[in-house]
């Protein structure tokens, strides 16, 4: 065997890092290890570890991005926004382990979620702007127009399904908003992420597309673990410990990949 | 598949880093652009065209990085 397939580079290492959490996170949940407590415990602690890995990838990428361009600052972005994700995700788990109870909508926890959203809007806004400006194919205009109609209707199933039993629910001005602005945003997140999908399908298998392939896999995981949470939040069925943690967890190491692999590839030049 | 040695030399450069489809179409385009093509390419139209390529490379790369592709385009034996 090719002694250079043997070697276990940092991507390989975060891809048996992946597995590893993802597989134990799963282990819990499936066979409820040690009772509620310990559930808690590992529903917790385990985004902080995911988002932490997360948020240092990218901090990390951008240290290796010498000059200060447009996509140095993408990638600051959000490195910026997953370090947010990551303050939620702690001040959520000490205020669940230390303080004893799960935060009420809106939390400090919601507040540093929202502030990740921003950045990487703009940042994945960036990186389409980025590749349009490059001159490279960008595929058949109906695919995008395709995309924006579907993400639309999802939009609308959701706004009807969610957003409005919430707006007429009898809850707080600010716990309605805050309800409401997750889907909403998310669903914008899946809209880019899609934009994305379609540039890298273009990209192939060419070394580039790498980063942005796991990016993609992992905002999307992350959209729609937010959408199903807001959905099975608002139906009281929501509680931690269930499989929607597992998409959300999932979705934090890809990102964390992305990274490596942007690392690598930059390495490489 | 172009028969201009240069243009096979960049393309072999570049199916790497974006791929078969996306290497050939970039070339074709940057080509065009800067008034030549593919098979009319000569050592004269290297730099422009690295630099062109160097643009593109920009957002996935960082500024950095692709300058130096670009620096290799322009620097690969021919």
């Amino acid at each position: 065997m090719d002694s250079q397939k043997m070697i276990l580079n940092e991507p390989r290492a975060m891809w048996l890092v992946t597995i590893t959490l993802i597989l134990i996170n799963f282990i819990f949940y499936y066979f409820h290890i040690g009772g509620p407590e310990i559930l808690t415990l590992v529903g917790d602690l385990f985004p902080v570890i995911c988002s932490l890995f997360a948020a240092g990838a990218l901090f990390r990428v951008t240290f290796y991005l010498k000059t200060w361009d447009l996509t140095k600052t993408a990638w600051l972005l959000l490195a910026f926004g997953l370090f947010c994700w990551f303050l939620g995700e702690s001040s959520f788990a000490v205020t669940e382990l230390a303080l004893g109870r799960t935060p009420s909508v809106p939390s400090m926890a919601d507040g540093f979620w929202l502030c990740g959203i921003f950045p990487i809007i703009a940042a994945l806004t960036m990186f389409i702007y980025g590749y349009h400006r490059t001159g490279f194919i960008i595929g058949h205009t109906m695919k995008y127009v395709f995309v924006i109609a579907a993400v639309s209707m999802l939009e609308i199933i959701l706004i009807s399904k969610i957003c409005m039993p919430i707006l007429y629910a009898p809850i707080s001005i600010l716990e309605k908003i805050f309800t409401l602005v997750y889907p909403i945003l998310d669903m914008v997140i899946l809209m880019l992420v899609f934009f994305l999908v379609l540039i890298t399908s273009v990209l192939g298998k060419g070394l580039l597309s790498k980063p942005w392939k796991y990016l993609v896999i992992g905002f999307a995981m992350i959209s729609v673990a937010d959408i199903l949470y807001s959905y099975y939040n608002w139906l009281g069925a929501y509680n931690t410990g269930s499989y929607i943690d597992i998409i959300w967890n999932s979705g934090y190491l890809f990102i964390a990949l992305s990274a490596f692999y942007q690392k690598d590839l930059m390495e490489k030049y | 598949m172009t028969t201009n040695h240069i243009a096979a030399k960049i393309d072999s450069y570049l199916i790497p880093l974006i791929g078969e489809l996306l290497a050939a179409a970039t070339l074709k385009v940057q080509c065009e652009k800067i008034g030549t093509t593919v098979d009319k390419l000569t050592p004269m139209d290297l730099p422009q065209l690295a630099h062109r390529i160097e643009q593109a490379l920009v957002v996935f790369l960082g500024l950095d990085r692709a300058k130096k592709i670009a620096y290799q385009i322009i620097q690969m034996p021919l």
